[in-house]
């Protein structure tokens, strides 16, 4: 017995120092591996990654376009300027919503302060309660330890995630093939941060839903709430909207924050079941987004709705 | 504690580093033999009372009604009576499981039946969680009382070495289902730290983690973009989708089965393997001796051979092979689907053994054409598997067969595949060069762990994700 109990502790001794020493190892790195990401990061201009660093560092329009992919393929900025005569730019992500748009917002703050926020809300994405917010912090994470605002909204979803921050190559997870690709290839320029879909659905019969409301999630109600107030505080004319979603023709997905947005005399330009585009397949390239022609078409409604708006209050 | 959470990676060194220090600790040894025992239940009662602090009690039942029963039917002599108690003990063990996993299947069911004859008639649903692992473990249990019926093994008169054996952590979540004959005598002998047993857990736990995170993980998020809205995509699309179901599923299920045994590994236990290289079958019948493989022998040693097995009419045969596949069904899921693939599995082995072809090792271009082919069955299988009702299994298929082209959707994913498909074609054929874990020259070893660690950090999806077969 005492012969096994000596063996086991020799035996453990050394596994615990070789496993310590490669932990170690593996920490420098991992360490090496997120500096040359980061100088690569801030070396790419092309692809998203480049679009990305344009938003946060050099954005001056006085129009600038928030929300997730239904603001990315919808809004064609040309449009607006064409209509409103100000510059206008896309700053919509795809799978991105309030958690990561607010602090968008805040990082182009720090340096300009457009006229015209408009914010294209999805509701999944914006309002209604998920199993887990940690989907939206990954394009956050490498400002983690950069930026307040990343590192406030990141430290609200996970409290996990500054202790896995400590990995520099962790900042990375999920975004190293975008980084890498950024070097190489060059993607046609964005029209003005739009990326269009072209083509239209296939589909025989238009789906029919009614999309009803759910559980709003608190902190992203908190986070709409704080955009609100910071656009009011920079005399930022906010606007709220939703665009068409294919076969919606009615439904209560939007009341809490219609009144919301009544409350907080915002105004909401609500399109989700405007019949005169959601019922034609023609205009759409999936089942949630507009193609080309349906995003110019709604483009042209919103920048319309948004002159008058402005006339009425000039 | 689930393996791929944050949780585990600051938890688990402290409760490995705490184990050894008391199991190492000469003083505390010499007065308290079991220290180490005791040490492992606190910790898998802590995290199971940790998760949902009541169902630790039906956990407790479990053990309590099956350890008591094995002693009662050791104990009598009457063979009749011996018959009585093993039902007893049977349909106590196996009550919580019904409850929570199939009331609300079979209540549903009923609504649904009555309904067609304009009767409105059902008790309330129930809305309650199902506890974690309760498939694993009432099997686990079940299992062991059956052995001790049938006088394959004496009851097991510690109560503490019973209780460790069904609530074991590593395996209480997802499994493996072991044996009483292998696990029990581990428990009550004293293990002792091997540093060889202990690098060969770790390497199980990181290419366990690899398979989950890096390749499940990723490979899910791709497989819900198209299953859950296949109606607009095309049916090669919706083929290639369900491609890498079959590698989200093995990846998910065999990655947490490996960190399972690597866990146990570093504890001095042998878990047994769950999986054997599956998708190089020859046939359904072989995938089954090659996946879950602790739930086959399960199935195999108390529901197939029971009811006679091979020794018995060709017809009776098949009736038992389609009664133990349709049992495996049930036990997946309380859905049709789940059932209706038992069922199927259970057919494609039936053709199998008619035709002869399950007792056949092919070699070369016929081997590689069975074994494409049974991945291709499976498959197709596993459709009914991953949709929540038949009919959108049937659609899904539909579309397959009636909307295909070249272009399957997989492209520069195939990437993902690979390294699967490459390790398990090296343990196949035992091609030492290549097989970068066990490599004669350190180098090569510790490259292949970095490597691995960094792929994790770089592309390992972190976000909440859940083990498939957890939510058996």
């Amino acid at each position: 017995m005492e012969a096994i109990l000596f063996m086991q502790v020799s035996d453990l001794r050394k596994f615990i120092f070789k496993a310590g020493s490669f932990v170690l190892c593996f920490f420098l790195i991992q360490h090496v591996l997120g500096m040359t990401l980061d100088k690569l990061n801030e070396l790419t201009q092309y692809n998203d990654n480049g679009r990305n660093r344009y938003i946060r560092d050099s954005i001056n329009s006085e129009i600038v376009l928030l929300g997730s992919s239904r603001c990315y393929h919808h809004f064609n900025p040309q449009v607006f300027e064409d209509s409103l005569n100000l510059s206008c730019y896309n700053c919509g992500e795809r799978r991105m919503g309030i958690l990561f748009m607010y602090d968008r917002l805040k990082t182009i703050l720090k340096r300009h302060v457009p006229q015209v926020v408009i914010y294209e809300i999805t509701p999944d994405y914006d309002l209604f309660s998920e199993s887990d917010n940690s989907v939206y912090i990954k394009d956050l994470r490498p400002y983690y330890w950069k930026d307040n605002m990343a590192k406030e909204i990141i430290d609200s979803i996970s409290s996990t995630e500054k202790y896995k921050l400590l990995s520099r190559l962790y900042g990375y997870n999920g975004k190293v093939v975008d980084v890498i690709e950024a070097l190489f290839s060059r993607q046609a320029d964005y029209n003005k941060g739009q990326s269009p879909k072209l083509g239209s659905i296939n589909i025989e019969t238009i789906p029919s839903g009614t999309e009803n409301e759910k559980e709003y999630d608190s902190l992203k109600l908190y986070y709409i709430n704080k955009l609100i107030d910071d656009c009011n505080e920079n005399n930022i004319k906010l606007v709220f909207t939703s665009a068409p979603l294919l076969g919606e023709k009615h439904g209560n997905v939007f009341d809490k924050f219609a009144k919301l947005c009544v409350d907080k005399n915002v105004p909401f330009l609500n399109h989700y079941f405007d019949v005169s585009i959601s019922l034609r397949p023609s205009m759409y390239s999936d089942a949630v987004h507009l193609n080309k022609i349906g995003s110019d078409r709604y483009s042209a409604i919103i920048a319309s709705e948004l002159k008058k708006i402005i006339k009425d209050e000039n | 504690m689930v393996f791929n959470s944050f949780e585990f990676l600051w938890l688990f060194p402290i409760v490995f580093c705490v184990y050894y220090l008391i199991t190492s600790w000469k003083v505390v040894v010499r007065q308290f033999p079991k220290i180490g025992n005791f040490f492992l239940i606190a910790i898998s009662y802590g995290l199971y009372i940790k998760w949902k602090p009541v169902y630790a009690l039906i956990l407790l039942g479990v053990t309590a009604i099956t350890y008591f029963a094995a002693l009662l039917i050791e104990k009598e002599k009457v063979y009749g009576h011996k018959r009585y108690l093993i039902w007893c003990g049977i349909i106590l063990a196996i009550l919580p499981l019904a409850v929570f996993k199939y009331y609300n299947f079979l209540n549903d069911t009923l609504i649904a039946l009555l309904e067609r004859v304009n009767l409105e008639v059902g008790l309330p649903g129930l809305n309650w969680v199902m506890p974690l692992g309760i498939s694993f473990f009432s099997f686990q249990a079940v299992g062991y009382l059956a052995d001790v019926y049938l006088q394959r093994i004496k009851a097991e008169h510690d109560w503490w070495n019973y209780m460790l054996f069904i609530c074991f952590f590593p395996q209480i979540a997802s499994g493996p289902i072991s044996k009483a004959k292998d696990l029990l005598p581990q428990i009550k002998s004293q293990r002792v730290f091997r540093y060889e047993q202990a690098v060969q857990g770790l390497k199980w736990i990181l290419w366990g983690m690899f398979l989950k995170v890096v390749i499940a993980d990723q490979l899910g998020l791709l497989v819900d973009e198209v299953y859950s809205n296949y109606q607009h995509f095309s049916g090669s699309q919706c083929f290639g989708r369900s491609i890498m179901y079959s590698f989200q599923i093995y990846c998910d299920f065999a990655g947490y089965s490996y960190m399972a045994v690597g866990v146990g590994e570093l504890f001095g236990f042998e878990l047994i393997n769950n999986f054997r290289r599956p998708y190089l079958s020859q046939s359904v019948t072989e995938f089954w001796h090659r996946w879950h493989i602790s739930l086959s022998i399960w199935l195999k040693d108390y529901i197939y051979i029971p009811l006679g097995g091979s020794r018995c009419s060709v017809i009776k045969n098949y009736w038992n092979i389609l009664v133990t596949f349709l049992i495996s069904g049930l036990w997946h899921g309380a859905n049709w689907t789940f059932i209706l693939w038992g069922v199927f599995h259970g057919i494609f082995q039936i053709i199998e053994k008619h035709i002869g072809i399950n007792k056949i090792n092919s070699k070369g271009i016929l081997k590689v054409c069975r074994v494409l082919m049974t991945f291709l069955v499976v498959s197709f299988l596993w459709i009914l598997f991953r949709m929540p009702t038949i009919h959108d299994a049937f659609c899904f298929v539909h579309k397959i067969i009636t909307d295909f082209d070249a272009h399957l959707g997989l492209g520069a994913y195939i990437i993902l595949f690979l390294p699967v498909i490459a390790k398990d074609i090296i343990d196949e054929f035992n091609i030492n060069s290549l097989n970068f874990f066990h490599h004669k020259y350190a180098f090569v070893r510790y490259t292949t762990y970095i490597v691995l660690l960094l792929l994790l950090v770089m592309f390992g999806v972190f976000d909440g994700s859940h083990f498939i077969y957890a939510s058996f």
